[in-house]
């Protein structure tokens, strides 16, 4: 829920350029030459009826038919919105921002607290002593802020550096977390050995076992290496790309913009987790076209991968080869529902991503 | 239909854009309100598009509503209603609101344009609330065009035939003031709409944070500067028109724009305390609400004929009650929201101390809240007292003046006091460092004013006539400190920022300014206000007088100069000329003439000043061939020291006779002068980020940027100016037509003028009943007036049968007597205190007394309880300052630098 929640919010911090960042309609030219046509020729009508004289009446009678085209245009995409399909509504969409936004505002209130009071402490209206008291407090109230910036993690404002910095903190989180993962697998083996006690299959069983725990574990951090990654690509714009080419080796000569980027790449690293045979899907991915909400995407994606390992590793897998392919197949559909769900807005993302997973779990299980 | 019954295609398609708009209006009050409560993006979309439609059919319905005028369709009846086929073209587009009618569609498509921006503006930033704020601006929206459907629709035609030609407006409204004081007015009171709106949508949502109160702050801004612009217009007109030498008579219209900008200043003060302490949330959210209330509580006012007022529109009791029923949801809804959410709006902060900015802010909002309280129990006292106790009062200007006088100047002092004080708290040493400089510099004023400006220590009665100060020369002291104060903050504001920047002293001014927009623009604004109170002061020295002049100068001249002699040759002290002030003024000649619409007199004077002519003037009286009523032409000769204003009050076409009243009016240029410095201030703050980033992002020379900030203060001042321009109007007056000549040949408002000042006082405070607006008989220029007046000075120089004196004017008690004795006359005379311009009621004092030392004491208690609560805060928070984290200062020191 917690990771849920974030890509709500994530995506709701991206829909404010969603509208930008849609491809533009084609007939966009056509449809306003022909409604300038309309109105021009409305005009050249009207002056035509009045035998061309430019008085009060002609004016106002053109400016009343630039109110009827104006009204018919609004009063038809009034209609076209109701008429649109429901399922591209967007329960995301007028979310607020959250405790994140309520933090960003009391730290740009407390700044510029800071600046009035050294402000009046150089204008002479404050002693030294009760501006240094008052500017400490605000400072210290201000430093509060920020931890807790940084502590959600979702800060929208900071310096490329701070970024790398946020990032490469949270490949070392995922490092650290996998190695645990790591551990208890291998414990998990020891065990499913003692269970299962046979010889002949027990090396084709013991490598899956390790590869599914192993996936279970990655797509976990997968999901938090995404995480970090769409964090840092809500604002990042530019300074993705360095986000993205500090936390993956893979397609880091990809030029596209900025958040696409930087979360297809961590997508990368969360299907690389996986282990085996995923870099065609990521590479896809970060090779992508344009991801307006690829950091719901690529969460998301995450989601599905840790699902499907999951339903991997506690499969009965008789080869390697298979389940591997499946796991893969199935992070790879994960992200291609993704992808469609999340054009539109976060809710059916979730949707489609739990879809996907379920899809894939499903398929694991059968094989 | 019968075959008389007259068709109008254009009434039939305008009513069907109302009918339309209605329900694309419903529409969107549903859409915009299911939208954000289950947070779909099609429906607010769809309510977003539906608001845009709704403005282009309020348009259509407008443009066909003008197009019926200028075509004369008088099948419609408020077309036939308001104009005729004589009037100029321009003039047939502003009657459009010159009836009550047409000025409610152009209050909708007012609001309508502007709610358009507004959400076109705001809907993805404030995407989680904005369906409510469209379902607000919409309800708001379906109230009015729910009164033009079914109440007073504007493209109602006529049961019976066209007539021929229309009525035509009232000449009073075919100036050009009709086509910028009442648009801008309205701007005014629409503009409060759109905080509103975004006040409810925070409420409505739950988004309580200081987001929506940088929208609202500019919004806010636009209304409280478009009101003042309608004030100073209003002031402006009816100095030019009304001829009865001011521009301020407290009428119930003028206080229905007043009322709302006091509200409005308010919450522009305190909107700066909630974004620098994150406090007075609930408080800044109870101003946008009644800063609405009272817009709409003004147009109910001025249209329900809840009260009379020369400007309203007319008893309409159906409206009234349409209203209320509105208000009274306003209201409800207002207070259940802010009850609903009251625990999100708690503060962050309390007061520190009693010498802080803060706590001058609050001071400054509970007087602006005072004063708005003052204007609407005085305004609504004749009602309220009437539906009490059926008694009938009037409230005239001196009881206005005496207590709005020393609220004003509590302001102003505020409006210094406040800029010199620190956030959170000020110690006494550094107070004293801010206060010496302002403080000295209005002390030495006011020595300067009493040596070398003889009378200008001459005392007003404030509050009750037993208290009299020396009102304006403590006036001109406050403005003195205001201005010290200002100076003071600019000049050192420049230096610290020189200090910072190292750059040159006037790049460091622009970029102070620039930099910190809202605080130095405002105190531009502070610094227009202190003109336009030089202004005001200046009222308590002018002086008028009434003459007489049986014949022209040029009579005169012929006999004595022959046919070559010229005008200026005329000793001034001919029998056509008479000396007021240090003028002498010349009656030369009285020319008659006529065109289509009107017969018009006009007198030749000229004004001579030590020897030498200064100008010629020609004060008018125009007879409209339809209108009702002549009008006065004023004519004004403008001196930055002092106004010359003649009024041409009656004459006698056959013998030349001409009676002139003839006023003084010391400063008055500088209440104008002062506007446009506010104007000019209020634009400053109105400048948007993007300009300033824009001015200081590229990289440019000294005098590159120098040039650009030049040209932006040339724009500026330009659209200052540009509003300003139009404050050179005619005038017009309600006067009766005939000349105002008694019977003797002899103009009514010189007639029976004040002999003793006994008698002078008892006729400033009796109302005339000819049914001018609430002025006084000695004011009045009617026959009734002169008459009154006649009576006063009878009874005042009264005898008894013993041939003694009644009164003995020569003693204080004497004069009191006799001055209680024609009031108490006059009352029983006309049934009532509604001849008196003060009433004597208990009530009508007891009320703003209670209201003044109660708001002072509540202020005291509460705010040593907030002091008290802040200082344990405070402490608190000291003692347990955590150590900053190293990594974290670096942090903060960055983000530091980046905030100017």
């Amino acid at each position: 829920m917690g990771l849920l929640g974030k890509v709500i919010g994530a995506a709701a911090e991206q829909l404010e350029n969603q509208e930008a960042l849609k491809p533009p309609d084609p007939y966009r030219w056509v449809k306003r030459a022909v409604a300038i046509a309309i109105l021009l020729f409305g005009w050249m009508f009207i002056i035509w009826a009045n035998q061309f004289r430019l008085a009060a009446p002609t004016v106002f009678v053109c400016l009343g038919f630039l109110a009827i085209e104006l009204a018919v245009y609004n009063l038809f995409r009034t209609g076209a919105q109701i008429a649109a399909d429901e399922e591209h509504d967007d329960s995301t969409w007028g979310r607020p921002a959250g405790a994140r936004g309520e933090l960003e505002r009391e730290k740009k209130t407390l700044l510029k607290a800071i600046k009035e009071a050294e402000f009046d402490r150089e204008m002479g209206k404050l002693s030294k002593v009760d501006a240094d008291e008052m500017i400490g407090l605000y400072r210290a109230r201000a430093i509060e802020v920020i931890k807790e910036l940084d502590r959600l993690g979702e800060t929208s404002t900071g310096t490329v550096r701070e970024q790398i910095e946020r990032e490469v903190k949270a490949r070392l989180e995922l490092e650290r977390r996998t190695k645990g993962h790591a551990e208890k697998a291998v414990e998990k083996q020891e065990s499913f050995k003692k269970k299962k006690g046979k010889g002949s299959k027990g090396k084709a069983a013991e490598a899956k076992a390790t590869a599914g725990t192993d996936a279970k574990a990655k797509s976990g951090a997968g999901a938090d290496a995404t995480k970090v990654a769409a964090k840092a690509d809500a604002d990042a714009d530019a300074d993705a790309d360095a986000d993205a080419d500090s936390g993956s080796d893979s397609d880091s000569d990809s030029d596209s913009d900025s958040d696409a980027d930087a979360v297809a790449k961590s997508d990368a690293s969360a299907t690389d987790a996986d282990g085996v045979a995923k870099s065609d899907a990521s590479a896809t991915d970060a090779d992508g076209v344009a991801k307006p909400d690829a950091s719901a995407k690529a969460a998301a994606g995450a989601d599905a991968t840790k699902v499907a390992a999951k339903a991997d590793s506690d499969s009965d897998a008789d080869a390697d080869a298979d389940t591997d392919a499946k796991s893969d197949a199935s992070a790879t559909d994960a992200d291609a529902d993704v992808k469609i769900g999340a054009k539109s807005d976060a809710a059916p993302v979730d949707l489609a991503a739990t879809e996907s997973s379920k899809t894939a779990a499903k398929e694991a299980a059968q094989s | 239909m019968s075959d008389s019954t007259p068709f109008s295609p254009i009434a039939l398609v305008g009513t069907i854009a109302l009918l339309a708009a209605y329900l694309v209006a419903a529409w969107c009050v549903a859409a915009g309100i299911a939208g954000n409560a289950r947070k779909s993006r099609r429906l607010v979309q769809s309510s977003v598009y539906g608001m845009y439609g709704f403005a282009a059919l309020i348009a259509l319905a407008a443009a066909l509503m003008i197009y019926a005028f200028v075509t004369h369709d008088f099948s419609i009846k408020y077309v036939a209603h308001t104009s005729d086929v004589a009037m100029p073209t321009t003039y047939k587009i502003t009657a459009f609101w010159g009836g009550l009618d047409g000025s409610l569609l152009f209050w909708v498509l007012v609001l309508s344009l502007f709610s358009t921006v507004a959400i076109a503006f705001n809907a993805k930033r404030h995407r989680d609330m904005i369906g409510y704020v469209i379902a607000t601006i919409m309800v708001v929206q379906v109230f009015f065009i729910s009164l033009l459907i079914f109440t007073k629709n504007p493209f109602a035609t006529s049961l019976t035939e066209a007539p021929a030609n229309g009525q035509g407006l009232n000449p009073l409204l075919q100036n050009y003031w009709m086509v910028i004081h009442p648009p801008s007015l309205y701007i005014g009171f629409v503009a409060a709409t759109i905080p509103f709106s975004f006040g409810i949508g925070a409420l409505a949502s739950g988004r309580l944070d200081d987001m929506w109160i940088g929208t609202v702050r500019t919004w806010m801004l636009i209304c409280f500067g478009f009101l003042g612009l309608g004030l100073i217009l209003g002031g402006r007109w009816a100095y030019e028109e009304l001829g009865w030498g001011g521009y301020w008579a407290w009428d119930p219209v003028e206080n229905a724009g007043l009322m709302p900008w006091f509200t409005a200043t308010a919450f522009l003060h305190s909107a700066i305390i909630q974004e620098q302490r994150g406090m007075m949330k609930r408080w800044n959210l109870v101003l946008v609400c009644l800063t609405f209330f009272l817009t709409i509580f003004g147009t109910f006012m001025t249209r329900s004929g809840a009260v009379q007022s020369v400007h309203a529109f007319g008893e309409d009791n159906v409206l009234a009650l349409q209203f209320i029923v509105f208000m009274a949801v306003i209201g409800v809804v207002s207070v259940g929201l802010i009850v609903f959410r009251s625990n999100k709006l708690a503060s962050k902060s309390e007061f520190d101390s009693f010498y802080s900015r803060e706590f001058a802010f609050l001071l400054n909002n509970w007087i602006l809240l005072g004063c708005a309280f003052f204007v609407l129990f005085a305004t609504m006292f004749p009602t309220i007292s009437e539906a009490l106790d059926g008694s009938r009062v009037s409230v005239g200007i001196a009881f206005f003046n005496k207590w709005m006088t020393p609220l004003g100047l509590v302001l102003l002092f505020l409006a210094g006091a406040a800029p010199l004080l620190a956030w959170r708290k000020t110690t006494r040493e550094r107070l004293w460092q801010q206060f010496m400089f302002p403080l000295g510099f209005a002390a030495i004023t006011i020595v300067v004013l009493v040596v070398a400006v003889p009378g200008v220590a001459m005392k007003t009665s404030i509050f009750s006539d037993t208290l009299s100060l020396p009102v304006a020369l403590i006036n001109f002291g406050l403005c003195a400190f205001t201005v010290g104060s200002i100076a003071q903050e600019f000049i050192r504001g420049a230096m610290v920022r020189r200090r910072q920047t190292g750059s040159d002293p006037f790049t460091s001014m622009i970029g102070l300014v620039l930099s910190k927009r809202r605080k130095y623009g405002g105190y531009i604004v502070h610094l227009g206000v202190v003109l336009c109170f030089v202004g005001f002061a200046g009222k308590a020295y002018d002086r008028m007088v009434d003459r007489t002049i049986e014949a022209p100068a040029s009579v005169e001249k012929i006999a004595k100069f022959g046919p070559d002699g010229t005008v200026e040759s005329l000793p001034p002290n001919s029998k056509a000329s008479f000396a007021f002030g240090s003028y002498v003024f010349l009656y030369e000649r009285l020319i008659s003439t006529a065109d289509d619409h009107k017969d018009a007199v006009t007198a030749q004077v000229s004004i001579w000043k030590n020897g030498e002519l200064i100008n010629t003037v020609y004060p008018a009286k125009w007879d409209y061939h339809r209108g009702e009523e002549a009008t006065t032409e004023v004519a004004i000769t403008v001196r930055l020291q002092e106004d010359v204003y003649v009024v041409l009050t009656g004459y006698d076409l056959d013998s030349q006779l001409a009676n002139f009243r003839v006023f003084i009016n010391p400063l008055i240029s500088w209440v104008w002068i002062g506007f446009l410095v506010f104007a000019f201030g209020t634009l400053i703050c109105l400048i948007p980020q993007g300009v300033v980033d824009r001015l200081a992002a590229r990289p440019r020379s000294r005098v590159g940027r120098a040039g650009e900030v030049g040209m932006l203060a040339v724009i500026l001042f330009g659209l200052s100016a540009g509003l300003a321009s139009q404050a050179h109007a005619q005038g017009g007056e309600h006067i009766p037509a005939g000349g105002g000549m008694g019977d003797d040949g002899i103009g009514w408002a010189a007639r029976n003028r004040p002999d003793t000042g006994t008698s002078e006082k008892a006729m400033k405070e009796i109302l005339c009943v000819c049914g001018c607006p609430r002025e006084s008989i000695f004011d009045c220029k009617c026959k009734t007036a002169a008459d009154l007046r006649g009576q006063i000075m009878e009874m005042v120089n009264g005898r008894d049968p013993s041939g003694k004196p009644l009164f003995d004017l020569n003693s204080p008690e004497g004069r009191q007597k006799a001055y209680d004795a024609v009031l108490t006359e006059f009352v029983s005379r006309y049934g009532g205190e509604q001849v008196l311009s003060t009433p004597r009621s208990k009530f009508s004092w007891l009320f703003p007394s209670l209201a003044v030392v109660g708001g002072l004491g509540l202020i005291f208690v509460v705010g040593r309880r907030m002091v008290g609560r802040g200082k344990a805060v405070n402490t608190a928070a000291v003692a347990a300052k955590p150590v900053e984290d190293e990594k974290y200062t670096d942090k903060l020191d960055d983000e530091l630098a980046g905030v100017d």
